[in-house]
């Protein structure tokens, strides 16, 4: 490439004018070399290796957690070299802040490059056109001058011409097409850089709340009200966007036959900031609610069965908790959790339940035949003692385990109700099966890069095709003054760029034009045919 | 760049992204993990925010577990403590009870105590859970969280988190996770002695 060798020249006079250390380019030129690159993407790969090997802190706290208790030290040594956040840990992000080093260093370049090489002008004629690949020579009764003009004006619709007097009387045209080639290579890199950027920003600036919203239930845009909260660093978790889901009226799932689902839809109401009216929405899969930049998307559904538990002497408690599905046909699992009145006597009262939608009872064991709700029952082990010693967060889909193998929750219950039907506790207490509601999980995102980041992949591969579509051809025609009486010689030379082997039939019909345009209307002349005007065409 | 090593590093690239791609399942997302907190921590607990850094809170309104309307607005010149919580998280279960302590002793000084219940679907279970534990200070029943955008700009990321209002109705401090009522007195001494 033309520019290259002076720009290289120029970088290396700036960067020992500016006392960079040579050690310090040769680092900086070996990191942008292609080998790096490739090198940097193989460790990228190899380093998430453990993140998909090892469970994840960000993602899964609880499974990280037995991890460290069943392994000991090798988890402990796993742990301090951030094993459990691979994405978060420090090497990580060296090996991905090096490979976007590497690549915005070497795209740079090119980008000057191919900038360079979109204004600049064709090159002169090289000494000897028949060496050239494709080449032929004719002869023309015009001057060298009107010669030239002649084929200039000729190709100018479609190259880029230069016509240059040379030192000998010959006057040569230097001709070339296919710069949107350069337009599109120049297009692809800055839009593949624009995207690297957009990504990294985008990822600093987004965030994605989800919650479990139970029919009737809302929630607001703000991260106390998230089941889960992650956001980029330079999100302001106080400066979300003002918005609240205020109620999730209904849930409609709809199933084929043979019990797969065929659709999703929940029907919402939801005010665009606190004093806006609250508004209806419907959000599919697919087709997520829009709200200031922020999209909210329908992730899951399931049921929530409720219950009315009356303990004696007290006001009856009516309770709604949001199950898990263990399977596809949503047999699910869930807790109640009743505080006692007194938190020094034992006295919580917890429901570990399975609710089967459409039940069979076999053997006792209550399972789940279908999705729909046609015959939903809810099987209940009831427990007494303290739930929470210490407070300690747990999760809310399911009593702890330790406590009821520990014997310090007792089993006072166990029974299958189906819709309307209770159950009597040794104590008085009845536990009442009212009926059910259905929960989705919604996920709120916002990434302000999106759009940005669209446009800049459809550039992309725009770019890409012009540049793999487009033809790079140099042709060059120069007139050499015969002597007095005989007609000038006209050679042309031709070089293709890239997809040489399509060019012999395009250079035989540019000769043929070429001699056309020298011929017409020129001064009276023997008419020779094209074909016999043309010596050695296609040799050395 | 030889053609071998092409190959050798496409291959090594392919089979090193096959392994992390094949793998997961069992390590994959916790879809329960919503429900299990993660404390971030806003203020140190028990510090303040300087009085002249402070802002103004929000016009914070919302009706009461028991019925009837409540304002932040209307307990100016106290000191407020805004507790958010929701019935069925077992930190604010040990929480309240302390603070339904630290209210009756410091209600004649001007400190007001006020729940904030968020994320409690179930509005019976909220109101026999403040009767159990015989909490005599106002509930809000704000079970979408509005109340945390009225507030304006403070910092609340999980259950239980608590607000303190100095006396002239800014944000004195902000307390993310279960705060122990040694600090929450040290840092209520020293607002009721403002002016």
């Amino acid at each position: 490439m033309a520019g290259l060798p002076t720009g290289s020249a120029r970088r290396a006079q700036l960067s020992r004018r500016l006392r960079v250390p040579r050690q310090v380019r040769q680092l900086w030129r070996r990191l942008v070399s292609m080998r790096t690159a490739l090198v940097l993407l193989f460790l990228l790969a190899l380093a998430s290796v453990p993140g998909s090997l090892l469970p994840q802190r960000p993602l899964n706290p609880p499974k990280v957690r037995e991890y460290l208790r069943t392994h000991g030290a090798w988890g402990r040594f796993l742990d301090r070299i951030g094993a459990f956040d691979v994405f978060g840990s420090i090497w990580f992000s060296a090996i991905y802040l090096l490979l976007f080093a590497s690549l915005i260093g070497c795209l740079i370049p090119r980008i000057t490059v191919y900038a360079k090489a979109l204004r600049a002008r064709p090159l002169k004629a090289p000494r000897n056109l028949d060496r050239l690949a494709e080449n032929a020579a004719l002869g023309t009764d015009l001057s060298p001058d009107q010669a030239a003009d002649r084929v200039s004006r000729a190709l100018r619709p479609r190259w880029r011409t230069a016509v240059r007097a040379e030192e000998s009387g010959a006057v040569a045209v230097s001709a070339e097409k296919g710069y949107s080639r350069e337009a599109g290579n120049l297009l692809f890199h800055v839009s593949l850089l624009a995207a690297l950027v957009l990504i990294a920003g985008g990822r600093m600036l987004s965030y994605e709340g989800t919650v479990v919203t139970t029919e009737g239930s809302g929630f607001c845009n703000r991260p106390i009200s998230y089941d889960s909260f992650t956001a980029g660093r330079w999100v302001k978790p106080d400066r979300l966007a003002d918005f609240c889901v205020d109620r999730l009226d209904k849930f409609t799932a709809d199933y084929r036959e043979d019990g797969s689902p065929a659709r999703f839809k929940a029907d919402i109401s939801y005010s665009e900031d606190l004093a806006a009216e609250s508004r209806k929405g419907v959000i599919t899969v697919n087709h997520p609610l829009r709200l200031k930049d922020n999209r909210v998307y329908l992730l899951d559904h399931g049921y929530s069965p409720t219950v009315t538990i009356t303990r004696p002497g007290r006001t009856p408690v009516t309770d709604t908790q949001a199950f898990l599905p263990t399977d596809t046909v949503l047999t699910s699992e869930g807790a109640f959790k009743l505080p006692g009145r007194d938190a020094t006597k034992d006295d919580d009262l917890g429901l570990s339940a399975i609710f089967a939608p459409t039940a069979v009872i076999d053997g006792g064991v209550v399972s789940s035949i279908a999705p729909e709700a046609a015959n939903p029952v809810l099987a209940v082990l009831a427990y007494t003692g303290e739930l929470n010693p210490g407070g300690v967060p747990q999760s809310v889909y399911s009593l702890d385990q330790k406590q009821i193998d520990s014997g310090e929750l007792t089993k006072v219950g166990a029974e299958n109700l189906a819709l309307g039907q209770s159950m009597t506790l040794p104590d008085g207490t009845v536990i009442r099966f009212d009926g059910y509601k259905e929960w989705v999980n919604l996920q709120v995102s916002h990434d302000p890069s999106q759009t940005a980041l669209l446009i800049a992949s459809i550039l992309m591969v725009a770019g890409l095709l012009g540049s793999l579509a487009i033809r790079r051809r140099r042709l060059w025609v120069r007139v050499a003054p015969a002597g007095p009486g005989a007609r000038s010689v006209v050679s042309v030379g031709g070089l293709a760029r890239n997809d040489s082997g399509n060019f012999s039939a395009e250079f035989q019909a540019i000769v043929e034009e070429l001699t056309a345009v020298l011929d017409a209307d020129g001064p009276p002349a023997p008419a020779a045919p094209a074909a016999a005007e043309k010596i050695g065409a296609g040799k050395d | 760049m030889t053609s071998r090593t092409v190959v050798l590093v496409t291959t090594l690239l392919a089979a090193v992204l096959g392994l992390s791609a094949c793998s997961g399942g069992k390590n994959a997302v916790d879809q329960s993990a919503g429900n299990q907190f993660r404390y971030v921590q806003a203020n140190k607990k028990g510090s303040l925010i300087q009085a002249a850094e402070r802002k103004q809170a929000g016009p914070v309104a919302g009706t009461l577990l028991t019925g009837g309307e409540y304002r932040l607005s209307d307990d100016r010149g106290k000191v407020v403590v805004l507790n958010y919580f929701a019935s069925w998280c077992p930190p604010c279960q040990i929480e309240t009870p302390q603070f339904e302590a630290i209210y009756r002793e410091r209600k004649s000084a001007g400190v007001q105590f006020v729940g904030m219940d968020v994320k409690d679907p179930s509005k019976s279970a909220a109101l026999s859970w403040i009767k159990d534990k015989g909490v005599t200070f106002p509930v809000v029943y704000d079970e979408a969280a509005r109340s945390a955008i009225q507030l304006g700009d403070v910092p609340m990321a999980a259950l239980p988190s608590t607000v303190v209002i100095d006396k002239q109705g800014r944000v004195a401090a902000v307390y993310v996770g279960a705060v122990l009522p040694k600090d929450l007195t040290a840092a209520l001494d020293e607002l009721t002695e403002e002016v």
